[in-house]
C-alpha cells in the first residue's frame, strides 16, 4: 500500500525505506532531494518549502496509484517549512519486482512531483530571494 | 463574490492567503486569471503563469457552474523537489 504525505518535520529516511520492503519485491530504487548550498554561481543557504497541502496530497495520490497498478510499492513525501543546506527535501521511493521498473518509475515519479504537485519553494540566496519555477 | 485561494509568490504580492473575487458565470481559469488581474494588478506577470485549481483540481478550459464550485485556487509555478 503507497504511503504519501507533506510533513512538516523533518524525514525519516531509513523508516521511510523500511516502508517500501516486501517479499514480492526485489528491487527498490530510493531518490532523496537535499537543499544545495550552489546553483552555478548563485549561493543559497536555506529554502522554505510551503504547499497546498490538501491538493498536493490528491495529486501525490494519483502519482502513486498509477505506479500501484503496475505492482509496485510507492512511497513519497516531501517537507515543507525552512529547510538547511543538506536536509532532505523530498524522498521519492519505489519498490518493484525488479530493479528495471523501479528505476524507471522512481525517476517517472520525481519528475511528476516537481511538474504538478503544488509545492513551493522559496530559496534563501545569498545575493537574494528567488522563487523557484520562477526565475 | 468567491474565495480563492493564493499560494507562493502570488500571496505575499497581495499580502494574504485568500481573496474575494467577483466571477461570471461559467467560472473558467481565464474568469478568475481576469478578475485576479483587474483587482490586484501587480500580480500579472506572475499570473500569465499561473494555473487554476477547481476543488483541487487542475482545470484548463473547462466550465463550470456556481454550484459545482466548493473551493478555488491560483497556483503559482509549483517548485518542488
Amino acid at each position: 500500500m503507497h504511503y504519501v504525505a507533506i510533513a512538516a518535520q523533518p524525514l525519516d529516511v531509513q523508516a521511510l525505506y523500511e516502508k517500501l520492503k516486501a517479499p514480492q519485491f526485489g528491487g527498490i530504487v530510493t531518490f532523496v532531494g537535499t537543499v544545495r548550498q550552489w546553483t552555478a554561481d548563485v549561493e543559497t543557504h536555506a529554502i522554505e518549502y510551503t504547499a497546498y497541502t490538501e491538493m498536493a496530497l490528491k495529486e501525490l495520490t494519483k502519482l502513486a496509484t498509477t505506479i500501484e497498478a503496475q505492482g509496485a510499492n510507492v512511497v513519497i513525501v516531501h517537507r515543507v517549512g525552512h529547510l538547511a543546506l543538506t536536509d532532505e527535501a523530498v524522498f521519492v521511493g519505489v519498490a518493484a519486482a525488479h530493479r528495471g521498473d523501479a528505476f524507471k518509475w522512481c525517476e517517472y515519479l520525481i519528475n511528476a512531483v516537481k511538474q504538478q504537485v503544488p509545492i513551493w519553494k522559496k530559496e534563501f540566496d545569498t545575493d537574494k530571494i528567488r522563487w523557484g519555477g520562477l526565475e | 463574490m468567491y474565495t480563492v485561494k493564493l499560494f507562493a509568490i502570488l500571496a505575499e504580492q497581495v499580502g494574504q492567503a485568500e481573496v474575494q473575487l467577483q466571477l461570471p458565470t461559467p467560472i473558467t481559469a481565464g474568469a478568475v486569471k481576469a478578475a485576479m488581474q483587474a483587482a490586484f494588478p501587480q500580480t500579472s506577470s506572475v499570473l500569465a503563469d499561473c494555473l487554476v485549481a477547481v476543488n483541487q483540481t487542475f482545470i484548463d478550459q473547462e466550465e463550470f457552474a456556481p454550484s459545482e464550485v466548493t473551493e478555488l485556487a491560483l497556483i503559482p509555478p509549483v517548485s518542488g523537489g
